[in-house]
């Protein structure tokens, strides 16, 4: 026994010491107490997702590159969507009558309308059946027959959803005898990530990568050589190369990630890319001619450069659209940041540095002295590198993590070699998607 | 529903169930944590795996006692393993005489603070105060008992505590004097 009355007073205070937990120690320990069946999923919807990524990041980006004229910035917005809940007075327990539905723009309705979605979905299916199919969202919401206990007038709902978000774990209660009939069918209910525990692993992980959007070349046109000497001579270049238009580029590759800590990964990549941009040109046609390769800023009197003669051409004029194609090998060294580790949506912030072989291209170099698009590979630096930044967010599936997000990309250095008349910088707007698989490496885990 | 019904149906891993313990004792047991620890995250954390070996360990609990009490001593014990292995509680846990004289006090002071305010002072003590003096002062361990927890000997625990008490009652009655007279006193 105590001492003296001190003690007992201490612990008789302390008894009622309670504090509210935070959402994700529930999610931690529901994962590590029920852990999730494996299951494989098709590849169909992995690209199926990445097309519409892509789709994504080349609206957007179709909104803000300079080279598209004529379009308004924005869409008209359209009207609010609407949604229908059903009224907080309805008989839960039994779920027999049917209360007039309330109309609530969705905009206004709640800062989650999701969740308040499926709170209706949840209420529908107590007294009709064990599954409900929203046909607003295309969820399905499984509640087992063991899947409510009734205690004191409140019911615990634990709602299962369906595949495409099961990243989300469902908790709810109601009460449905409150005292208060005020409070009666009142809901408390916590709709809370599942993530956290899967992002924080060690040790290696592989995935797979693909990305895709809009991809634009901004050019800056030099005096060179040839052009130099004609602007000495009296004779300035009369010609300007049409704007190259930005085109899409996708990229796919495989990756390897080692966990630095809880928040900080590495990964190393390896992925082919292609990348298209069109070009205005005039006729082409099978003429030779000569062009004059020399340093860059230098007279052709003072410069030791050579002619090099071109079989075929586009004439300058802008009467034809040329598709302009490079494929590359990347290898992309990235740190991969998780900024939150708690919340619905956990963010990364991944800067990357990439270093980029040229397989093959297209590409169409311009003289501005003669004003003539010609082909010729060996103005293209084979090496290229660039730096980029991706702003990513998880969704988590019982065997798969994926995360995707924006990303943005420039190149570091001049597309073209020092001979060539002009300098290129690369850039990319678009969307990356990464897949990691859970089960590989499995023994890795945490 | 009572206990032994919930414990029947979260061993047959029934979530809901398993949701209703939770939801049933999280409260307390996070105050418990709290305690115990210097930070509301530190605190979680514990619940968090308590809560784990809770479940995990379900089939152990017989029926016999109250199972809020087996839930409590789980906590408790997930506390004190997370004080041992934290760093940054380590070196207040190597229980070194860190020259915190005890100060003349009132034997018994009239405890006017709320529990909040309280378990804020428990928590303001070094930690291996804190630690003893929660096991003893609240969960009612015997020094015998501590010492073999917290791997020290009796008459350390007994010291220890005493400090503590001294250090807290000091406190409290300086709280007191300054909630009665306005007058800040430093502690």
């Amino acid at each position: 026994m105590y001492e003296n009355e001190f003690e007992k007073k201490v612990q008789q205070n302390m008894e009622g010491l309670e504090f509210i937990p935070s959402d994700a120690v529930w999610t931690k320990v529901v994962q590590e107490i029920n852990p999730e069946k494996d299951r494989r999923r098709p590849f169909f919807w992995i690209f199926l997702l990445a097309g519409l990524i892509v789709a994504g990041g080349g609206l957007y980006y179709s909104n803000i590159v300079r080279n598209q004229q004529g379009q308004p910035e924005g869409s008209p917005k359209s009207k609010p969507e609407r949604e229908v809940i059903n009224s907080p007075d309805k008989d839960f327990k039994t779920g027999r009558s049917q209360a007039d539905p309330i109309s609530v723009p969705a905009k206004q309705n709640d800062k989650d309308p999701i969740q308040k979605h499926l709170l209706t979905q949840i209420m529908a299916a107590q007294g009709s059946s064990a599954k409900q199919v929203s046909k607003r969202k295309n969820l399905v919401i499984t509640i087992p027959e063991d899947g409510h206990i009734e205690e004191n007038g409140r019911m615990i709902v634990i709602g299962e959803l369906d595949h495409s978000l099961r990243n989300w774990h469902l908790i709810n209660s109601l009460d449905i005898n409150a005292p208060n009939s005020s409070s009666a069918g009142r809901i408390k209910s916590r709709i809370i990530p599942y993530w956290p525990s899967k992002l924080n692993r060690k040790g290696f992980q592989i995935g797979f990568n693909a990305g895709g959007g809009l991809s634009a070349i901004r050019q800056n046109i030099l005096s060179s050589g040839n052009a130099a000497a004609a602007r000495i001579n009296g004779v300035v270049p009369a010609y300007q190369p049409s704007e190259i238009d930005p085109g899409p580029y996708w990229k796919l590759g495989l990756s390897v990630q080692y966990a630095l800590s809880k928040n900080l990964s590495v990964r190393l990549g390896l992925g082919y890319r292609q990348m298209i941009n069109y070009i205005h040109v005039g006729a082409y046609t099978d003429s030779v001619t000569a062009i004059f390769y020399g340093p860059r800023n230098m007279p052709s009197s003072v410069s030791l450069g050579s002619f090099t003669s071109i079989s075929g051409f586009y004439k300058y004029g802008t009467q034809n659209r040329y598709k302009e194609n490079y494929n590359w090998l990347d290898l992309p060294l990235s740190l991969d940041w998780l900024m939150t580790r708690y919340g619905k949506l956990p963010l990364h912030l991944v800067p990357s540095i990439s270093a980029s072989y040229l397989l093959n291209s297209s590409a169409l170099q311009f003289d501005p002295n003669s004003g003539i698009y010609y082909r010729d590979n060996s103005l293209l630096e084979r090496i290229n590198l660039s730096g980029s930044l991706a702003l990513m967010t998880n969704i988590l599936s019982r065997d798969i993590i994926w995360q995707f997000g924006p990303k943005f990309e420039y190149g570091l250095n001049d597309l073209l070699s020092k001979n060539a008349m002009s300098q290129q910088r690369m850039e990319f707007i678009g969307a990356e998607l990464l897949i990691i698989p859970e089960n590989w490496l499995k023994g890795k885990r945490k | 529903m009572d206990d032994q019904d919930l414990v029947e149906r979260c061993l047959k891993k029934n979530r809901a169930a398993q949701s209703l313990l939770y939801e049933r004792y999280s409260s307390k047991m996070l105050g418990i944590c709290y305690r115990y620890t210097k930070s509301m995250a530190d605190a979680e954390d514990i619940l968090q795996e308590g809560f784990i070996k809770v479940f995990r360990n379900l089939e152990q609990f017989k029926g016999s006692g109250e199972l809020g009490a087996w839930i409590r001593r789980i906590m408790v014990n997930t506390a004190i393993n997370f004080l041992k292995q934290k760093e940054r509680y380590q070196v207040d846990l190597s229980f070194v005489d860190k020259g915190l004289h005890p100060v003349t006090t009132e034997e018994n002071p009239e405890i006017r603070l709320n529990t909040r305010e309280l378990a804020e002072l428990i928590r303001q003590l070094p930690v291996g105060y804190q630690t003893i003096f929660n096991l003893h002062a609240v969960e009612g361990y015997s020094h015998v008992e501590i010492g073999r927890i917290l791997g020290i000997n009796e008459g350390t625990s007994r010291s220890q505590y005493s400090r503590a008490r001294s250090l807290l009652i000091s406190w409290i009655q300086k709280n007191e004097l300054e909630n009665n007279t306005g007058i800040y006193v430093r502690k």
